[in-house]
């Protein structure tokens, strides 16, 4: 419903956008820039780069080389002139989001890979955070006198505040890492909601540069806003994305405000580049749908896969980790779904090894042994090293 | 890594100032467990532990860490006092392939970490119970990557886990082998 809403209120305003016509941004400074070794900003560098030494070699970071070209190459495309000023890093972590800091270090969580649907639209947030760093806006806010005392505060918090937020345990460290200092950096500094919109503005502007379709820009905002609505939840809950970002309503309207004023002055370009986005995913597609069902947050997962699987990406592989989302959630009235969800991904050539198992594993349980054999010896003959190898050969022995 | 051998002194300093009790090698019981030790341990207090279960340590909770979890029924959590909505439960037909998954699951939600490697799963005896044991590494929030090693067994009907956590630097290796000691002799009471 709310999504007919905003729907109607994208199509009511873009009529009536005619009149307005789109002013291009132009950055602070010129590319190669490094700030002045005396002062404020050159410490912020300093830190930044200290926090990046260490999260080059963070055990979080994903290191796949060609994913890695793959995100330079659309930076590059996005803005030929400031790339080689800026480094990308993809990091082990589900939620969507993504952060530029002052000294060019931008990251991609790896929740944002599995929601963007194409290159356009993963374009569209490294553009955004391209505008960020070429409109100095963490500059201007740690110029603020606000922000710069919460970073006081922040600094002399030191590890003794942040073992306050450990978990379930305070065992097990919870000492501040440079990505969760990060973030805690990323929350003081929220960019004001005026720095939002340039740097939407800004995204936007850059696809063009890329030749990508600018109307997928406010669809990567319509998604986010279905999945939280799949889940019956609040917008703003569990993503540090929306809780330090603007109402994702109002950007979808400016953003097609924005689109539709540069299609009608110019050339409207229609690559979204859908094809090359999935097969550069596709090596780490496994790994973000296990990490994606670890946050156990089915109803919002279900939306994901089921979108995945709606565009015919790795139909096995999707079909299968949609069968484990339906077993792992434990509704009755989903165990059907399970099964047949397993069975449909084994039609496929990509299908995984694993759902061979999973298979095998519900024959077993419904003591139908010999049919269970047959899986796992599947299993094991597409899979002769698997860890769970001797538990397999047990369940094999006591069914016979 | 200076950082990081500076968060564990950090840790250490932490632990150091906790009144641990000693546990004396030999025999010992701990709720549903029967077990022999070949070396000292030390209690981790209840409020400091993992999830307020029994926890034993060598050198400070963060560095390793043995804890006892005993009798978990069909519906429960693994660790008490969480949300069963967000927390897997046990089913008493689980098979080891799902209870990994159950313990791996509850470690990752409670430390907001990620599973980096996976080890062997085999079946394995505990005191005449057919049981299992596996090991992972996992990295949570403070980005130290650690080991679990986990041996368990379900008997009449309920779970009974013996879970060992370390950082992969140094802590694992050094105290797997009297982990495993622990869990060769282990017997579960009926
Ligand atoms: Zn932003």
């Amino acid at each position: 419903m709310k999504n007919f809403l905003i729907f109607l209120l994208c199509s009511v305003l873009s009529v009536s956008s005619h009149a307005y016509e789109f002013k291009r941004l132009t950055p602070d400074f010129s590319a190669n820039y490094t700030p002045e070794l005396s002062g404020t900003e050159a410490g912020l560098w300093m830190q930044m780069d200290e926090a990046e030494k260490n999260i080059k070699h963070s055990p979080l970071r994903i290191n796949n080389d060609n994913l890695n070209v793959y995100l330079n190459s659309i930076l590059c495309r996005l803005s030929e002139e400031y790339c080689a000023d800026f480094r990308i890093y993809i990091i082990r972590n589900p939620y969507f989001n993504a952060t530029m800091a002052p000294n060019g270090m931008m990251q991609i969580w790896s929740g944002l890979l599995l929601r963007a649907r194409n290159e356009a639209q993963l374009a569209t947030v490294i553009g955004h955070e391209i505008g960020h760093y070429l409109k100095q806006h963490s500059l201007k806010r740690f110029n603020d006198i606000n922000a710069k005392s919460s970073f006081m505060s922040f600094l002399s918090l030191g590890i003794a505040g942040a073992v306050a937020t450990g978990n379930l345990s305070a065992d097990i460290g919870s000492a501040a890492s440079d990505l969760t200092q990060l973030g805690l950096m990323a929350s003081i500094f929220s960019y004001s909601r005026d720095n939002e919109r340039e740097a939407d503005q800004y995204g936007i502007q850059l696809l063009e540069n890329a030749g990508l379709d600018n109307r997928e820009a406010a669809k990567i905002w319509e998604n986010l806003i279905a999945e939280k609505e799949a889940a019956d939840e609040d917008i703003s809950s569990g993503s540090v994305f929306f809780a330090s970002h603007p109402d994702p309503g109002e950007r979808i309207i400016n953003l097609n405000n924005h689109a539709n004023a540069i299609n009608q002055a110019g050339k409207i370009f229609t690559n979204t580049n859908s094809g090359i986005y999935w097969q550069n995913i596709k090596p780490i597609l496994p790994l973000l749908y296990q990490d994606e069902l670890n946050l156990r947050q089915f109803k919002q997962s279900e939306y994901v896969f089921k979108s995945l699987l709606k565009d015919d990406i790795s139909p096995g592989l999707t079909h299968f980790y949609l069968g484990e989302l339906y077993r792992l959630n434990g509704e009755d009235e989903q165990q059907h779904l399970v099964k047949s969800h397993y069975q449909q991904s084994i039609n496929y050539p990509d299908h995984p090894s694993e759902v061979y198992r999973s298979l095998g594993l519900i024959e077993y349980k419904s003591r139908n042994f010999s049919k269970a054999k047959e899986y796992f010896t599947s299993y094991l003959d597409k899979n002769p090293e698997a860890n769970d190898k001797e538990m397999i050969e047990f369940y094999m022995n006591f069914g016979a | 890594m200076i950082r990081k051998i500076a968060t564990v002194i950090t840790i250490v300093l932490i632990t150091a100032c906790n009144q641990h009790t000693v546990v004396e090698s030999g025999q010992q019981t701990i709720d549903s467990f029967l077990v022999q030790t070949s070396n000292q341990w030390n209690l981790i207090p209840r409020q400091f532990s993992t999830a307020g279960l029994p926890t034993w340590t060598v050198d400070g909770g963060s560095l390793n860490s043995l804890t006892f979890i005993s009798e978990i029924k069909d519906g429960e959590t693994l660790f008490p006092n969480t949300d069963k909505k967000k927390f897997d439960t046990f089913n008493k037909d689980m098979l080891p392939t799902e209870l990994v998954e159950l313990v791996e699951s509850t470690l990752l939600l409670s430390y907001n970490a990620k599973v980096t490697n996976k080890g062997q799963l085999k079946p394995i005896k505990i005191g005449g119970s057919q049981g299992f044991d596996f090991e992972f590494e996992f990295v949570g929030d403070d980005e130290i990557t650690r080991k679990a090693y986990v041996a368990a067994a379900i008997k009449n009907e309920q779970l009974h886990l013996i879970l060992f956590q370390a950082t992969k630097i140094h802590y694992y290796d050094e105290l797997i082998d009297s982990v495993k000691y622990i869990v060769n002799t282990a017997t579960i009471k009926s």
